[in-house]
């Protein structure tokens, strides 16, 4: 098991690598100039060329690149162009509105995505199941953006029973922070709940066709037991893959669900940067993305062994 | 005699009444108190504003920092941390008083050493400082409460740059020492009603009365005269998105925004809670030629852009309704001293034959014409469409390049990239700080004429005779179609029902107002 955990976290790197030289020179490929952004509209071009020196960024691209990477294997994310400050502090600042948004969400999903899909997997072809399914396809297919928009304007504009956005730390007040989060956390969660219940679904279809669920009826189990003892358990071994990538999903998501209910997290800081070709803060971002997806899906190896004892990493 | 003392009763009720409802509170008095919740349209890139021309950091910065000089409601020059000026008859030598009492955040009175710094510090990083250092000889301290400005050549505009409008603010010495001219400021005092609190980046600015503040006597002016912190704290929050800011004033989230749509115009006006501010004057849209290479070297070919728009429809697409826009030939606002209609025949032509004609004497030939705009400004992105579109119809290859601003801003720096492109033109304290109007700037108006008229305009001192001269600058920008004005254009501003005593003018400031709730 360590040897095998020892190895993914080796594959790690040449991964990462290759996603911060992709992001790099893409980046920098994009017409647009920081330096520009900074100085401002009544800026000369001698200004401009001036505050470009004073970034750095008149140097060759390769020799940027070099000094990027070099500075990155020590730790160290640079500085961000437009926040004048270290893009690690940058991120670590913005870092506690996407978890929670992220937490909420998932939440969310959860709520709604397991009992739906049990529901529909213990009765399927019922109208329970055709309406759960209905409800599941909707969720896929609206916009997380979309949806919350529309929250916005009932919840907020029309019936004024939520914030329309805006966000309010835990730290400061929990009931109210999480108050500040009921709406985003819909608008995120409830695409991913769908999801969730489609995979539930179809897993528990299968497993309550398996043998041993016959033999735990026909030993006299109540059927409740058999439900969420016998067939949730095993149902949730490959659900368990599924939240580890929802949990990524939702991290992305989070950059438009941000930007929709003004949430000052992560997501909205990698639109910003992006408008204003902040480049640190572009590469930092999505390596810290790319690093938290890596490690989420390794964690989701892991839990397997949690969850099913009989899977074994050699 | 019960019902002697029920009537006695009913007067003192009444009585009490007449005067409760003429007391000051109820007349609208101003009151202390409240945190104020004001939305910023994005997240400030630094809060020196030295260090950029940016338009929220400034909007942050007039709060907590002041300058030697203001505009007042005509947008006049006034003093504010200056008590007044003397000038040489050469206009060489600026002696500026400085107001004695005057106290920083920290408690230290603000005396000649600290402006003197930062005016030093300003004339290296600002945009504007470095123009008025390039003739700057010397900024030295007369004594403890005078300043002395040295210039290589006479000027009149010396007290025009030192406004915020020049972002000329000054911090205390020891605050200047400490980053110098490489970084932005760290620590941020300055001598404003309100002071800085924190800044936590993407969630807010907040700042609080500065109880210590030395107003000056003078009634409120614009943006000077006597200034009084009214709220007890300020939380500038940034939201980028403009229907977010809407939304979040219409459901008390928030109590004031800046920069609305003008499309939400009517549904705002209709909302029993809310104010709805006309923001005039705020910009004017301007094609800028690419005046250093190609095409528009030629100025019968700019003459003949010039000829061809007509620009009602024009504006009417940019900002739609007719309450937002204007149609106005002058460069400098109908709100200012410096409004003229000179040569108001070459503005708004419309008139596709002389353009022809002009094509023809210019000797064109169908080359393409790359207009770069942006749709992040969609007034920006709006008029061009119209003006590309006036320009096909008149026979001009016209290829209109959308992009992110940050693109734009890129690409105007570099002469091989673009013909024409769209910005906006706010308005300076003095016409000799015209951006547009000088060879440095993107488009490059390198003219020896117009060079040697701003000159002559920075460097006279009577009014009447600057006037003159800058009705000159205004013939030369349209008979040698410099560039091409588009039209003014206003914004919204909207705030609470119970914000009192804003007073409207292009930059958003919220000292001397408060809340009646």
């Amino acid at each position: 098991m360590y040897a095998y955990l020892a190895r993914r976290v080796v594959h790690l790197l040449p991964v990462m690598l290759v996603v911060v030289t992709i992001v790099f020179f893409l980046i920098h490929l994009i017409p647009g100039d920081p330096a520009a952004i900074m100085a401002g509209t009544d800026a000369t071009s001698e200004d401009v060329a001036k505050m470009r020196h004073l970034m750095g960024l008149d140097r060759p691209l390769y020799e940027q690149y070099g000094i990027w990477l070099l500075r990155t294997l020590q730790g160290d994310l640079g500085n961000s162009i437009f926040l004048g400050r270290p893009v690690a502090v940058a991120i670590l600042e913005r870092l506690e509105p996407t978890i929670l948004l992220t937490a909420f969400s998932l939440i969310v999903a959860l709520l709604i995505g397991i009992p739906a899909g049990v529901l529909s997997g213990v009765h399927p072809n019922t109208w329970l199941d055709k309406l759960m399914m209905v409800i599941a396809i909707l969720g896929v297919s609206i916009p997380a953006f979309w949806l919350g928009l529309n929250l916005i304007y009932i919840f907020s504009y029309k019936l004024r029973l939520f914030p329309p956005g805006n966000y309010v730390s835990l730290s400061a007040s929990i009931t109210t922070g999480i108050y500040y989060m009921i709406l985003p956390s819909i608008s995120l969660g409830f695409g991913q709940s769908a999801l969730m219940a489609r995979i539930v679904r179809s897993c528990m279809l299968e497993i309550l066709a398996q043998d041993y669920i016959r033999t735990a009826r026909a030993k006299g189990l109540q059927e409740r037991s058999v439900i969420y003892i016998h067939a949730l358990r095993n149902a949730m071994v490959p659900t368990s893959t599924v939240i580890g990538i929802t949990i990524a999903v939702l991290m992305g998501g989070a950059v438009i669900t941000e930007t929709v209910f003004n949430i000052p997290g992560v997501g909205r800081l990698v639109i910003s940067s992006v408008l204003r070709r902040d480049y640190p803060v572009i590469q930092g971002v999505i390596l810290f993305i790319a690093l938290v997806y890596v490690v989420i899906n390794l964690l989701v190896d892991v839990l397997y062994c949690l969850i099913d004892p009989r899977i074994r990493y050699e | 005699m019960e019902r002697q003392h029920r009537w006695t009763l009913v007067v003192i009720f009444v009585v009490s009444s007449i005067l409760l409802a003429a007391s000051p509170s109820a007349a609208g008095q101003p009151r202390f108190g409240g945190t104020m919740r004001f939305a910023l349209e994005g997240e400030p890139p630094t809060l020196d504003p030295h260090w950029t021309t940016a338009t929220v950091v400034m909007t942050v910065g007039s709060h907590w920092l002041e300058t030697l000089f203001t505009q007042g409601a005509k947008y006049e020059i006034i003093p504010d941390l200056a008590e007044g000026y003397t000038v040489s008859d050469d206009l060489r030598v600026y002696d500026i008083s400085l107001r004695k009492g005057v106290l920083f955040h920290t408690g230290k009175e603000m005396t000649s050493e600290d402006v003197v710094a930062s005016l030093n510090r300003w004339g290296q990083v600002a945009t504007s400082g470095k123009d008025l250092f390039r003739n700057v000889e010397k900024v030295e301290a007369v004594d403890k409460y005078k300043i002395r400005v040295s210039l290589k050549k006479g000027s009149a505009v010396v007290p025009a740059f030192l406004t915020w409008t020049g972002r000329a603010f000054i911090y205390p010495k020891e605050v200047v020492d400490e980053v110098g001219t490489k970084t932005p400021v760290k620590t941020y005092i300055g001598t404003g009603p309100f002071q800085f609190i924190e800044h936590k980046p993407d969630r807010h600015v907040k700042l609080k009365r500065f109880d210590r503040y030395t107003a000056r006597t003078d009634k409120p002016n614009g943006f000077g005269g006597q200034k009084v912190a009214y709220f007890d704290e300020i939380l500038m929050i940034p939201v980028p998105e403009q229907a977010q800011r809407v939304t979040m004033v219409q459901t008390g989230e928030l109590d004031f925004s800046d920069w609305i749509s003008p499309d939400a115009f009517d549904r705002l006006k209709a909302d029993p809670q809310l104010t709805t501010l006309v923001v005039k004057p705020k910009e004017w849209i301007i094609g800028v030629f690419n005046k250093k290479k190609g095409l528009f070297t030629n100025k019968t070919l700019r003459q003949a852009v010039q000829a061809a728009l007509a620009m009602k429809p024009i504006m009417t697409n940019a900002v739609g309704r007719p309450e937002f826009y204007r149609l106005d030939p002058s460069i400098m606002f109908q709100e200012s001293v410096w409004w003229t209609d000179t040569s108001r025949e070459l503005y708004d032509q419309g008139n596709p034959e002389k353009a022809k004609r002009l094509m023809r004497e210019a000797g064109y030939k169908g080359e393409t014409i790359r207009w770069m705009c942006t749709k992040e400004y969609e007034w920006m992105y709006q008029s061009a469409v119209i003006a590309a579109q006036q320009l096909k119809e008149t026979g001009f290859n016209v290829d209109l390049q959308v992009m992110d601003w940050a693109s734009v801003v890129q690409r105007r720096t570099n002469p091989d990239q673009y013909e024409i492109f769209t910005t906006g033109m706010g308005m300076p304290a003095d016409p000799a700080q015209f951006v547009s109007l000088s060879c440095g700037w993107p488009g490059w108006a390198c003219f020896p004429e117009l060079d040697d008229l701003m000159l002559r305009v920075a460097s006279t001192a009577k009014f009447e005779e600057r006037y003159r001269i800058w009705k000159q600058i205004q013939t030369y920008f349209y008979e040698n179609a410099v560039n091409v004005k588009m039209g003014d254009f206003f914004t919204l501003r909207i705030h609470r029902n119970y914000v009192k005593g804003y007073t409207n003018m292009n930059l958003a400031f919220l000292w001397n107002t408060w809340f009646e709730k």
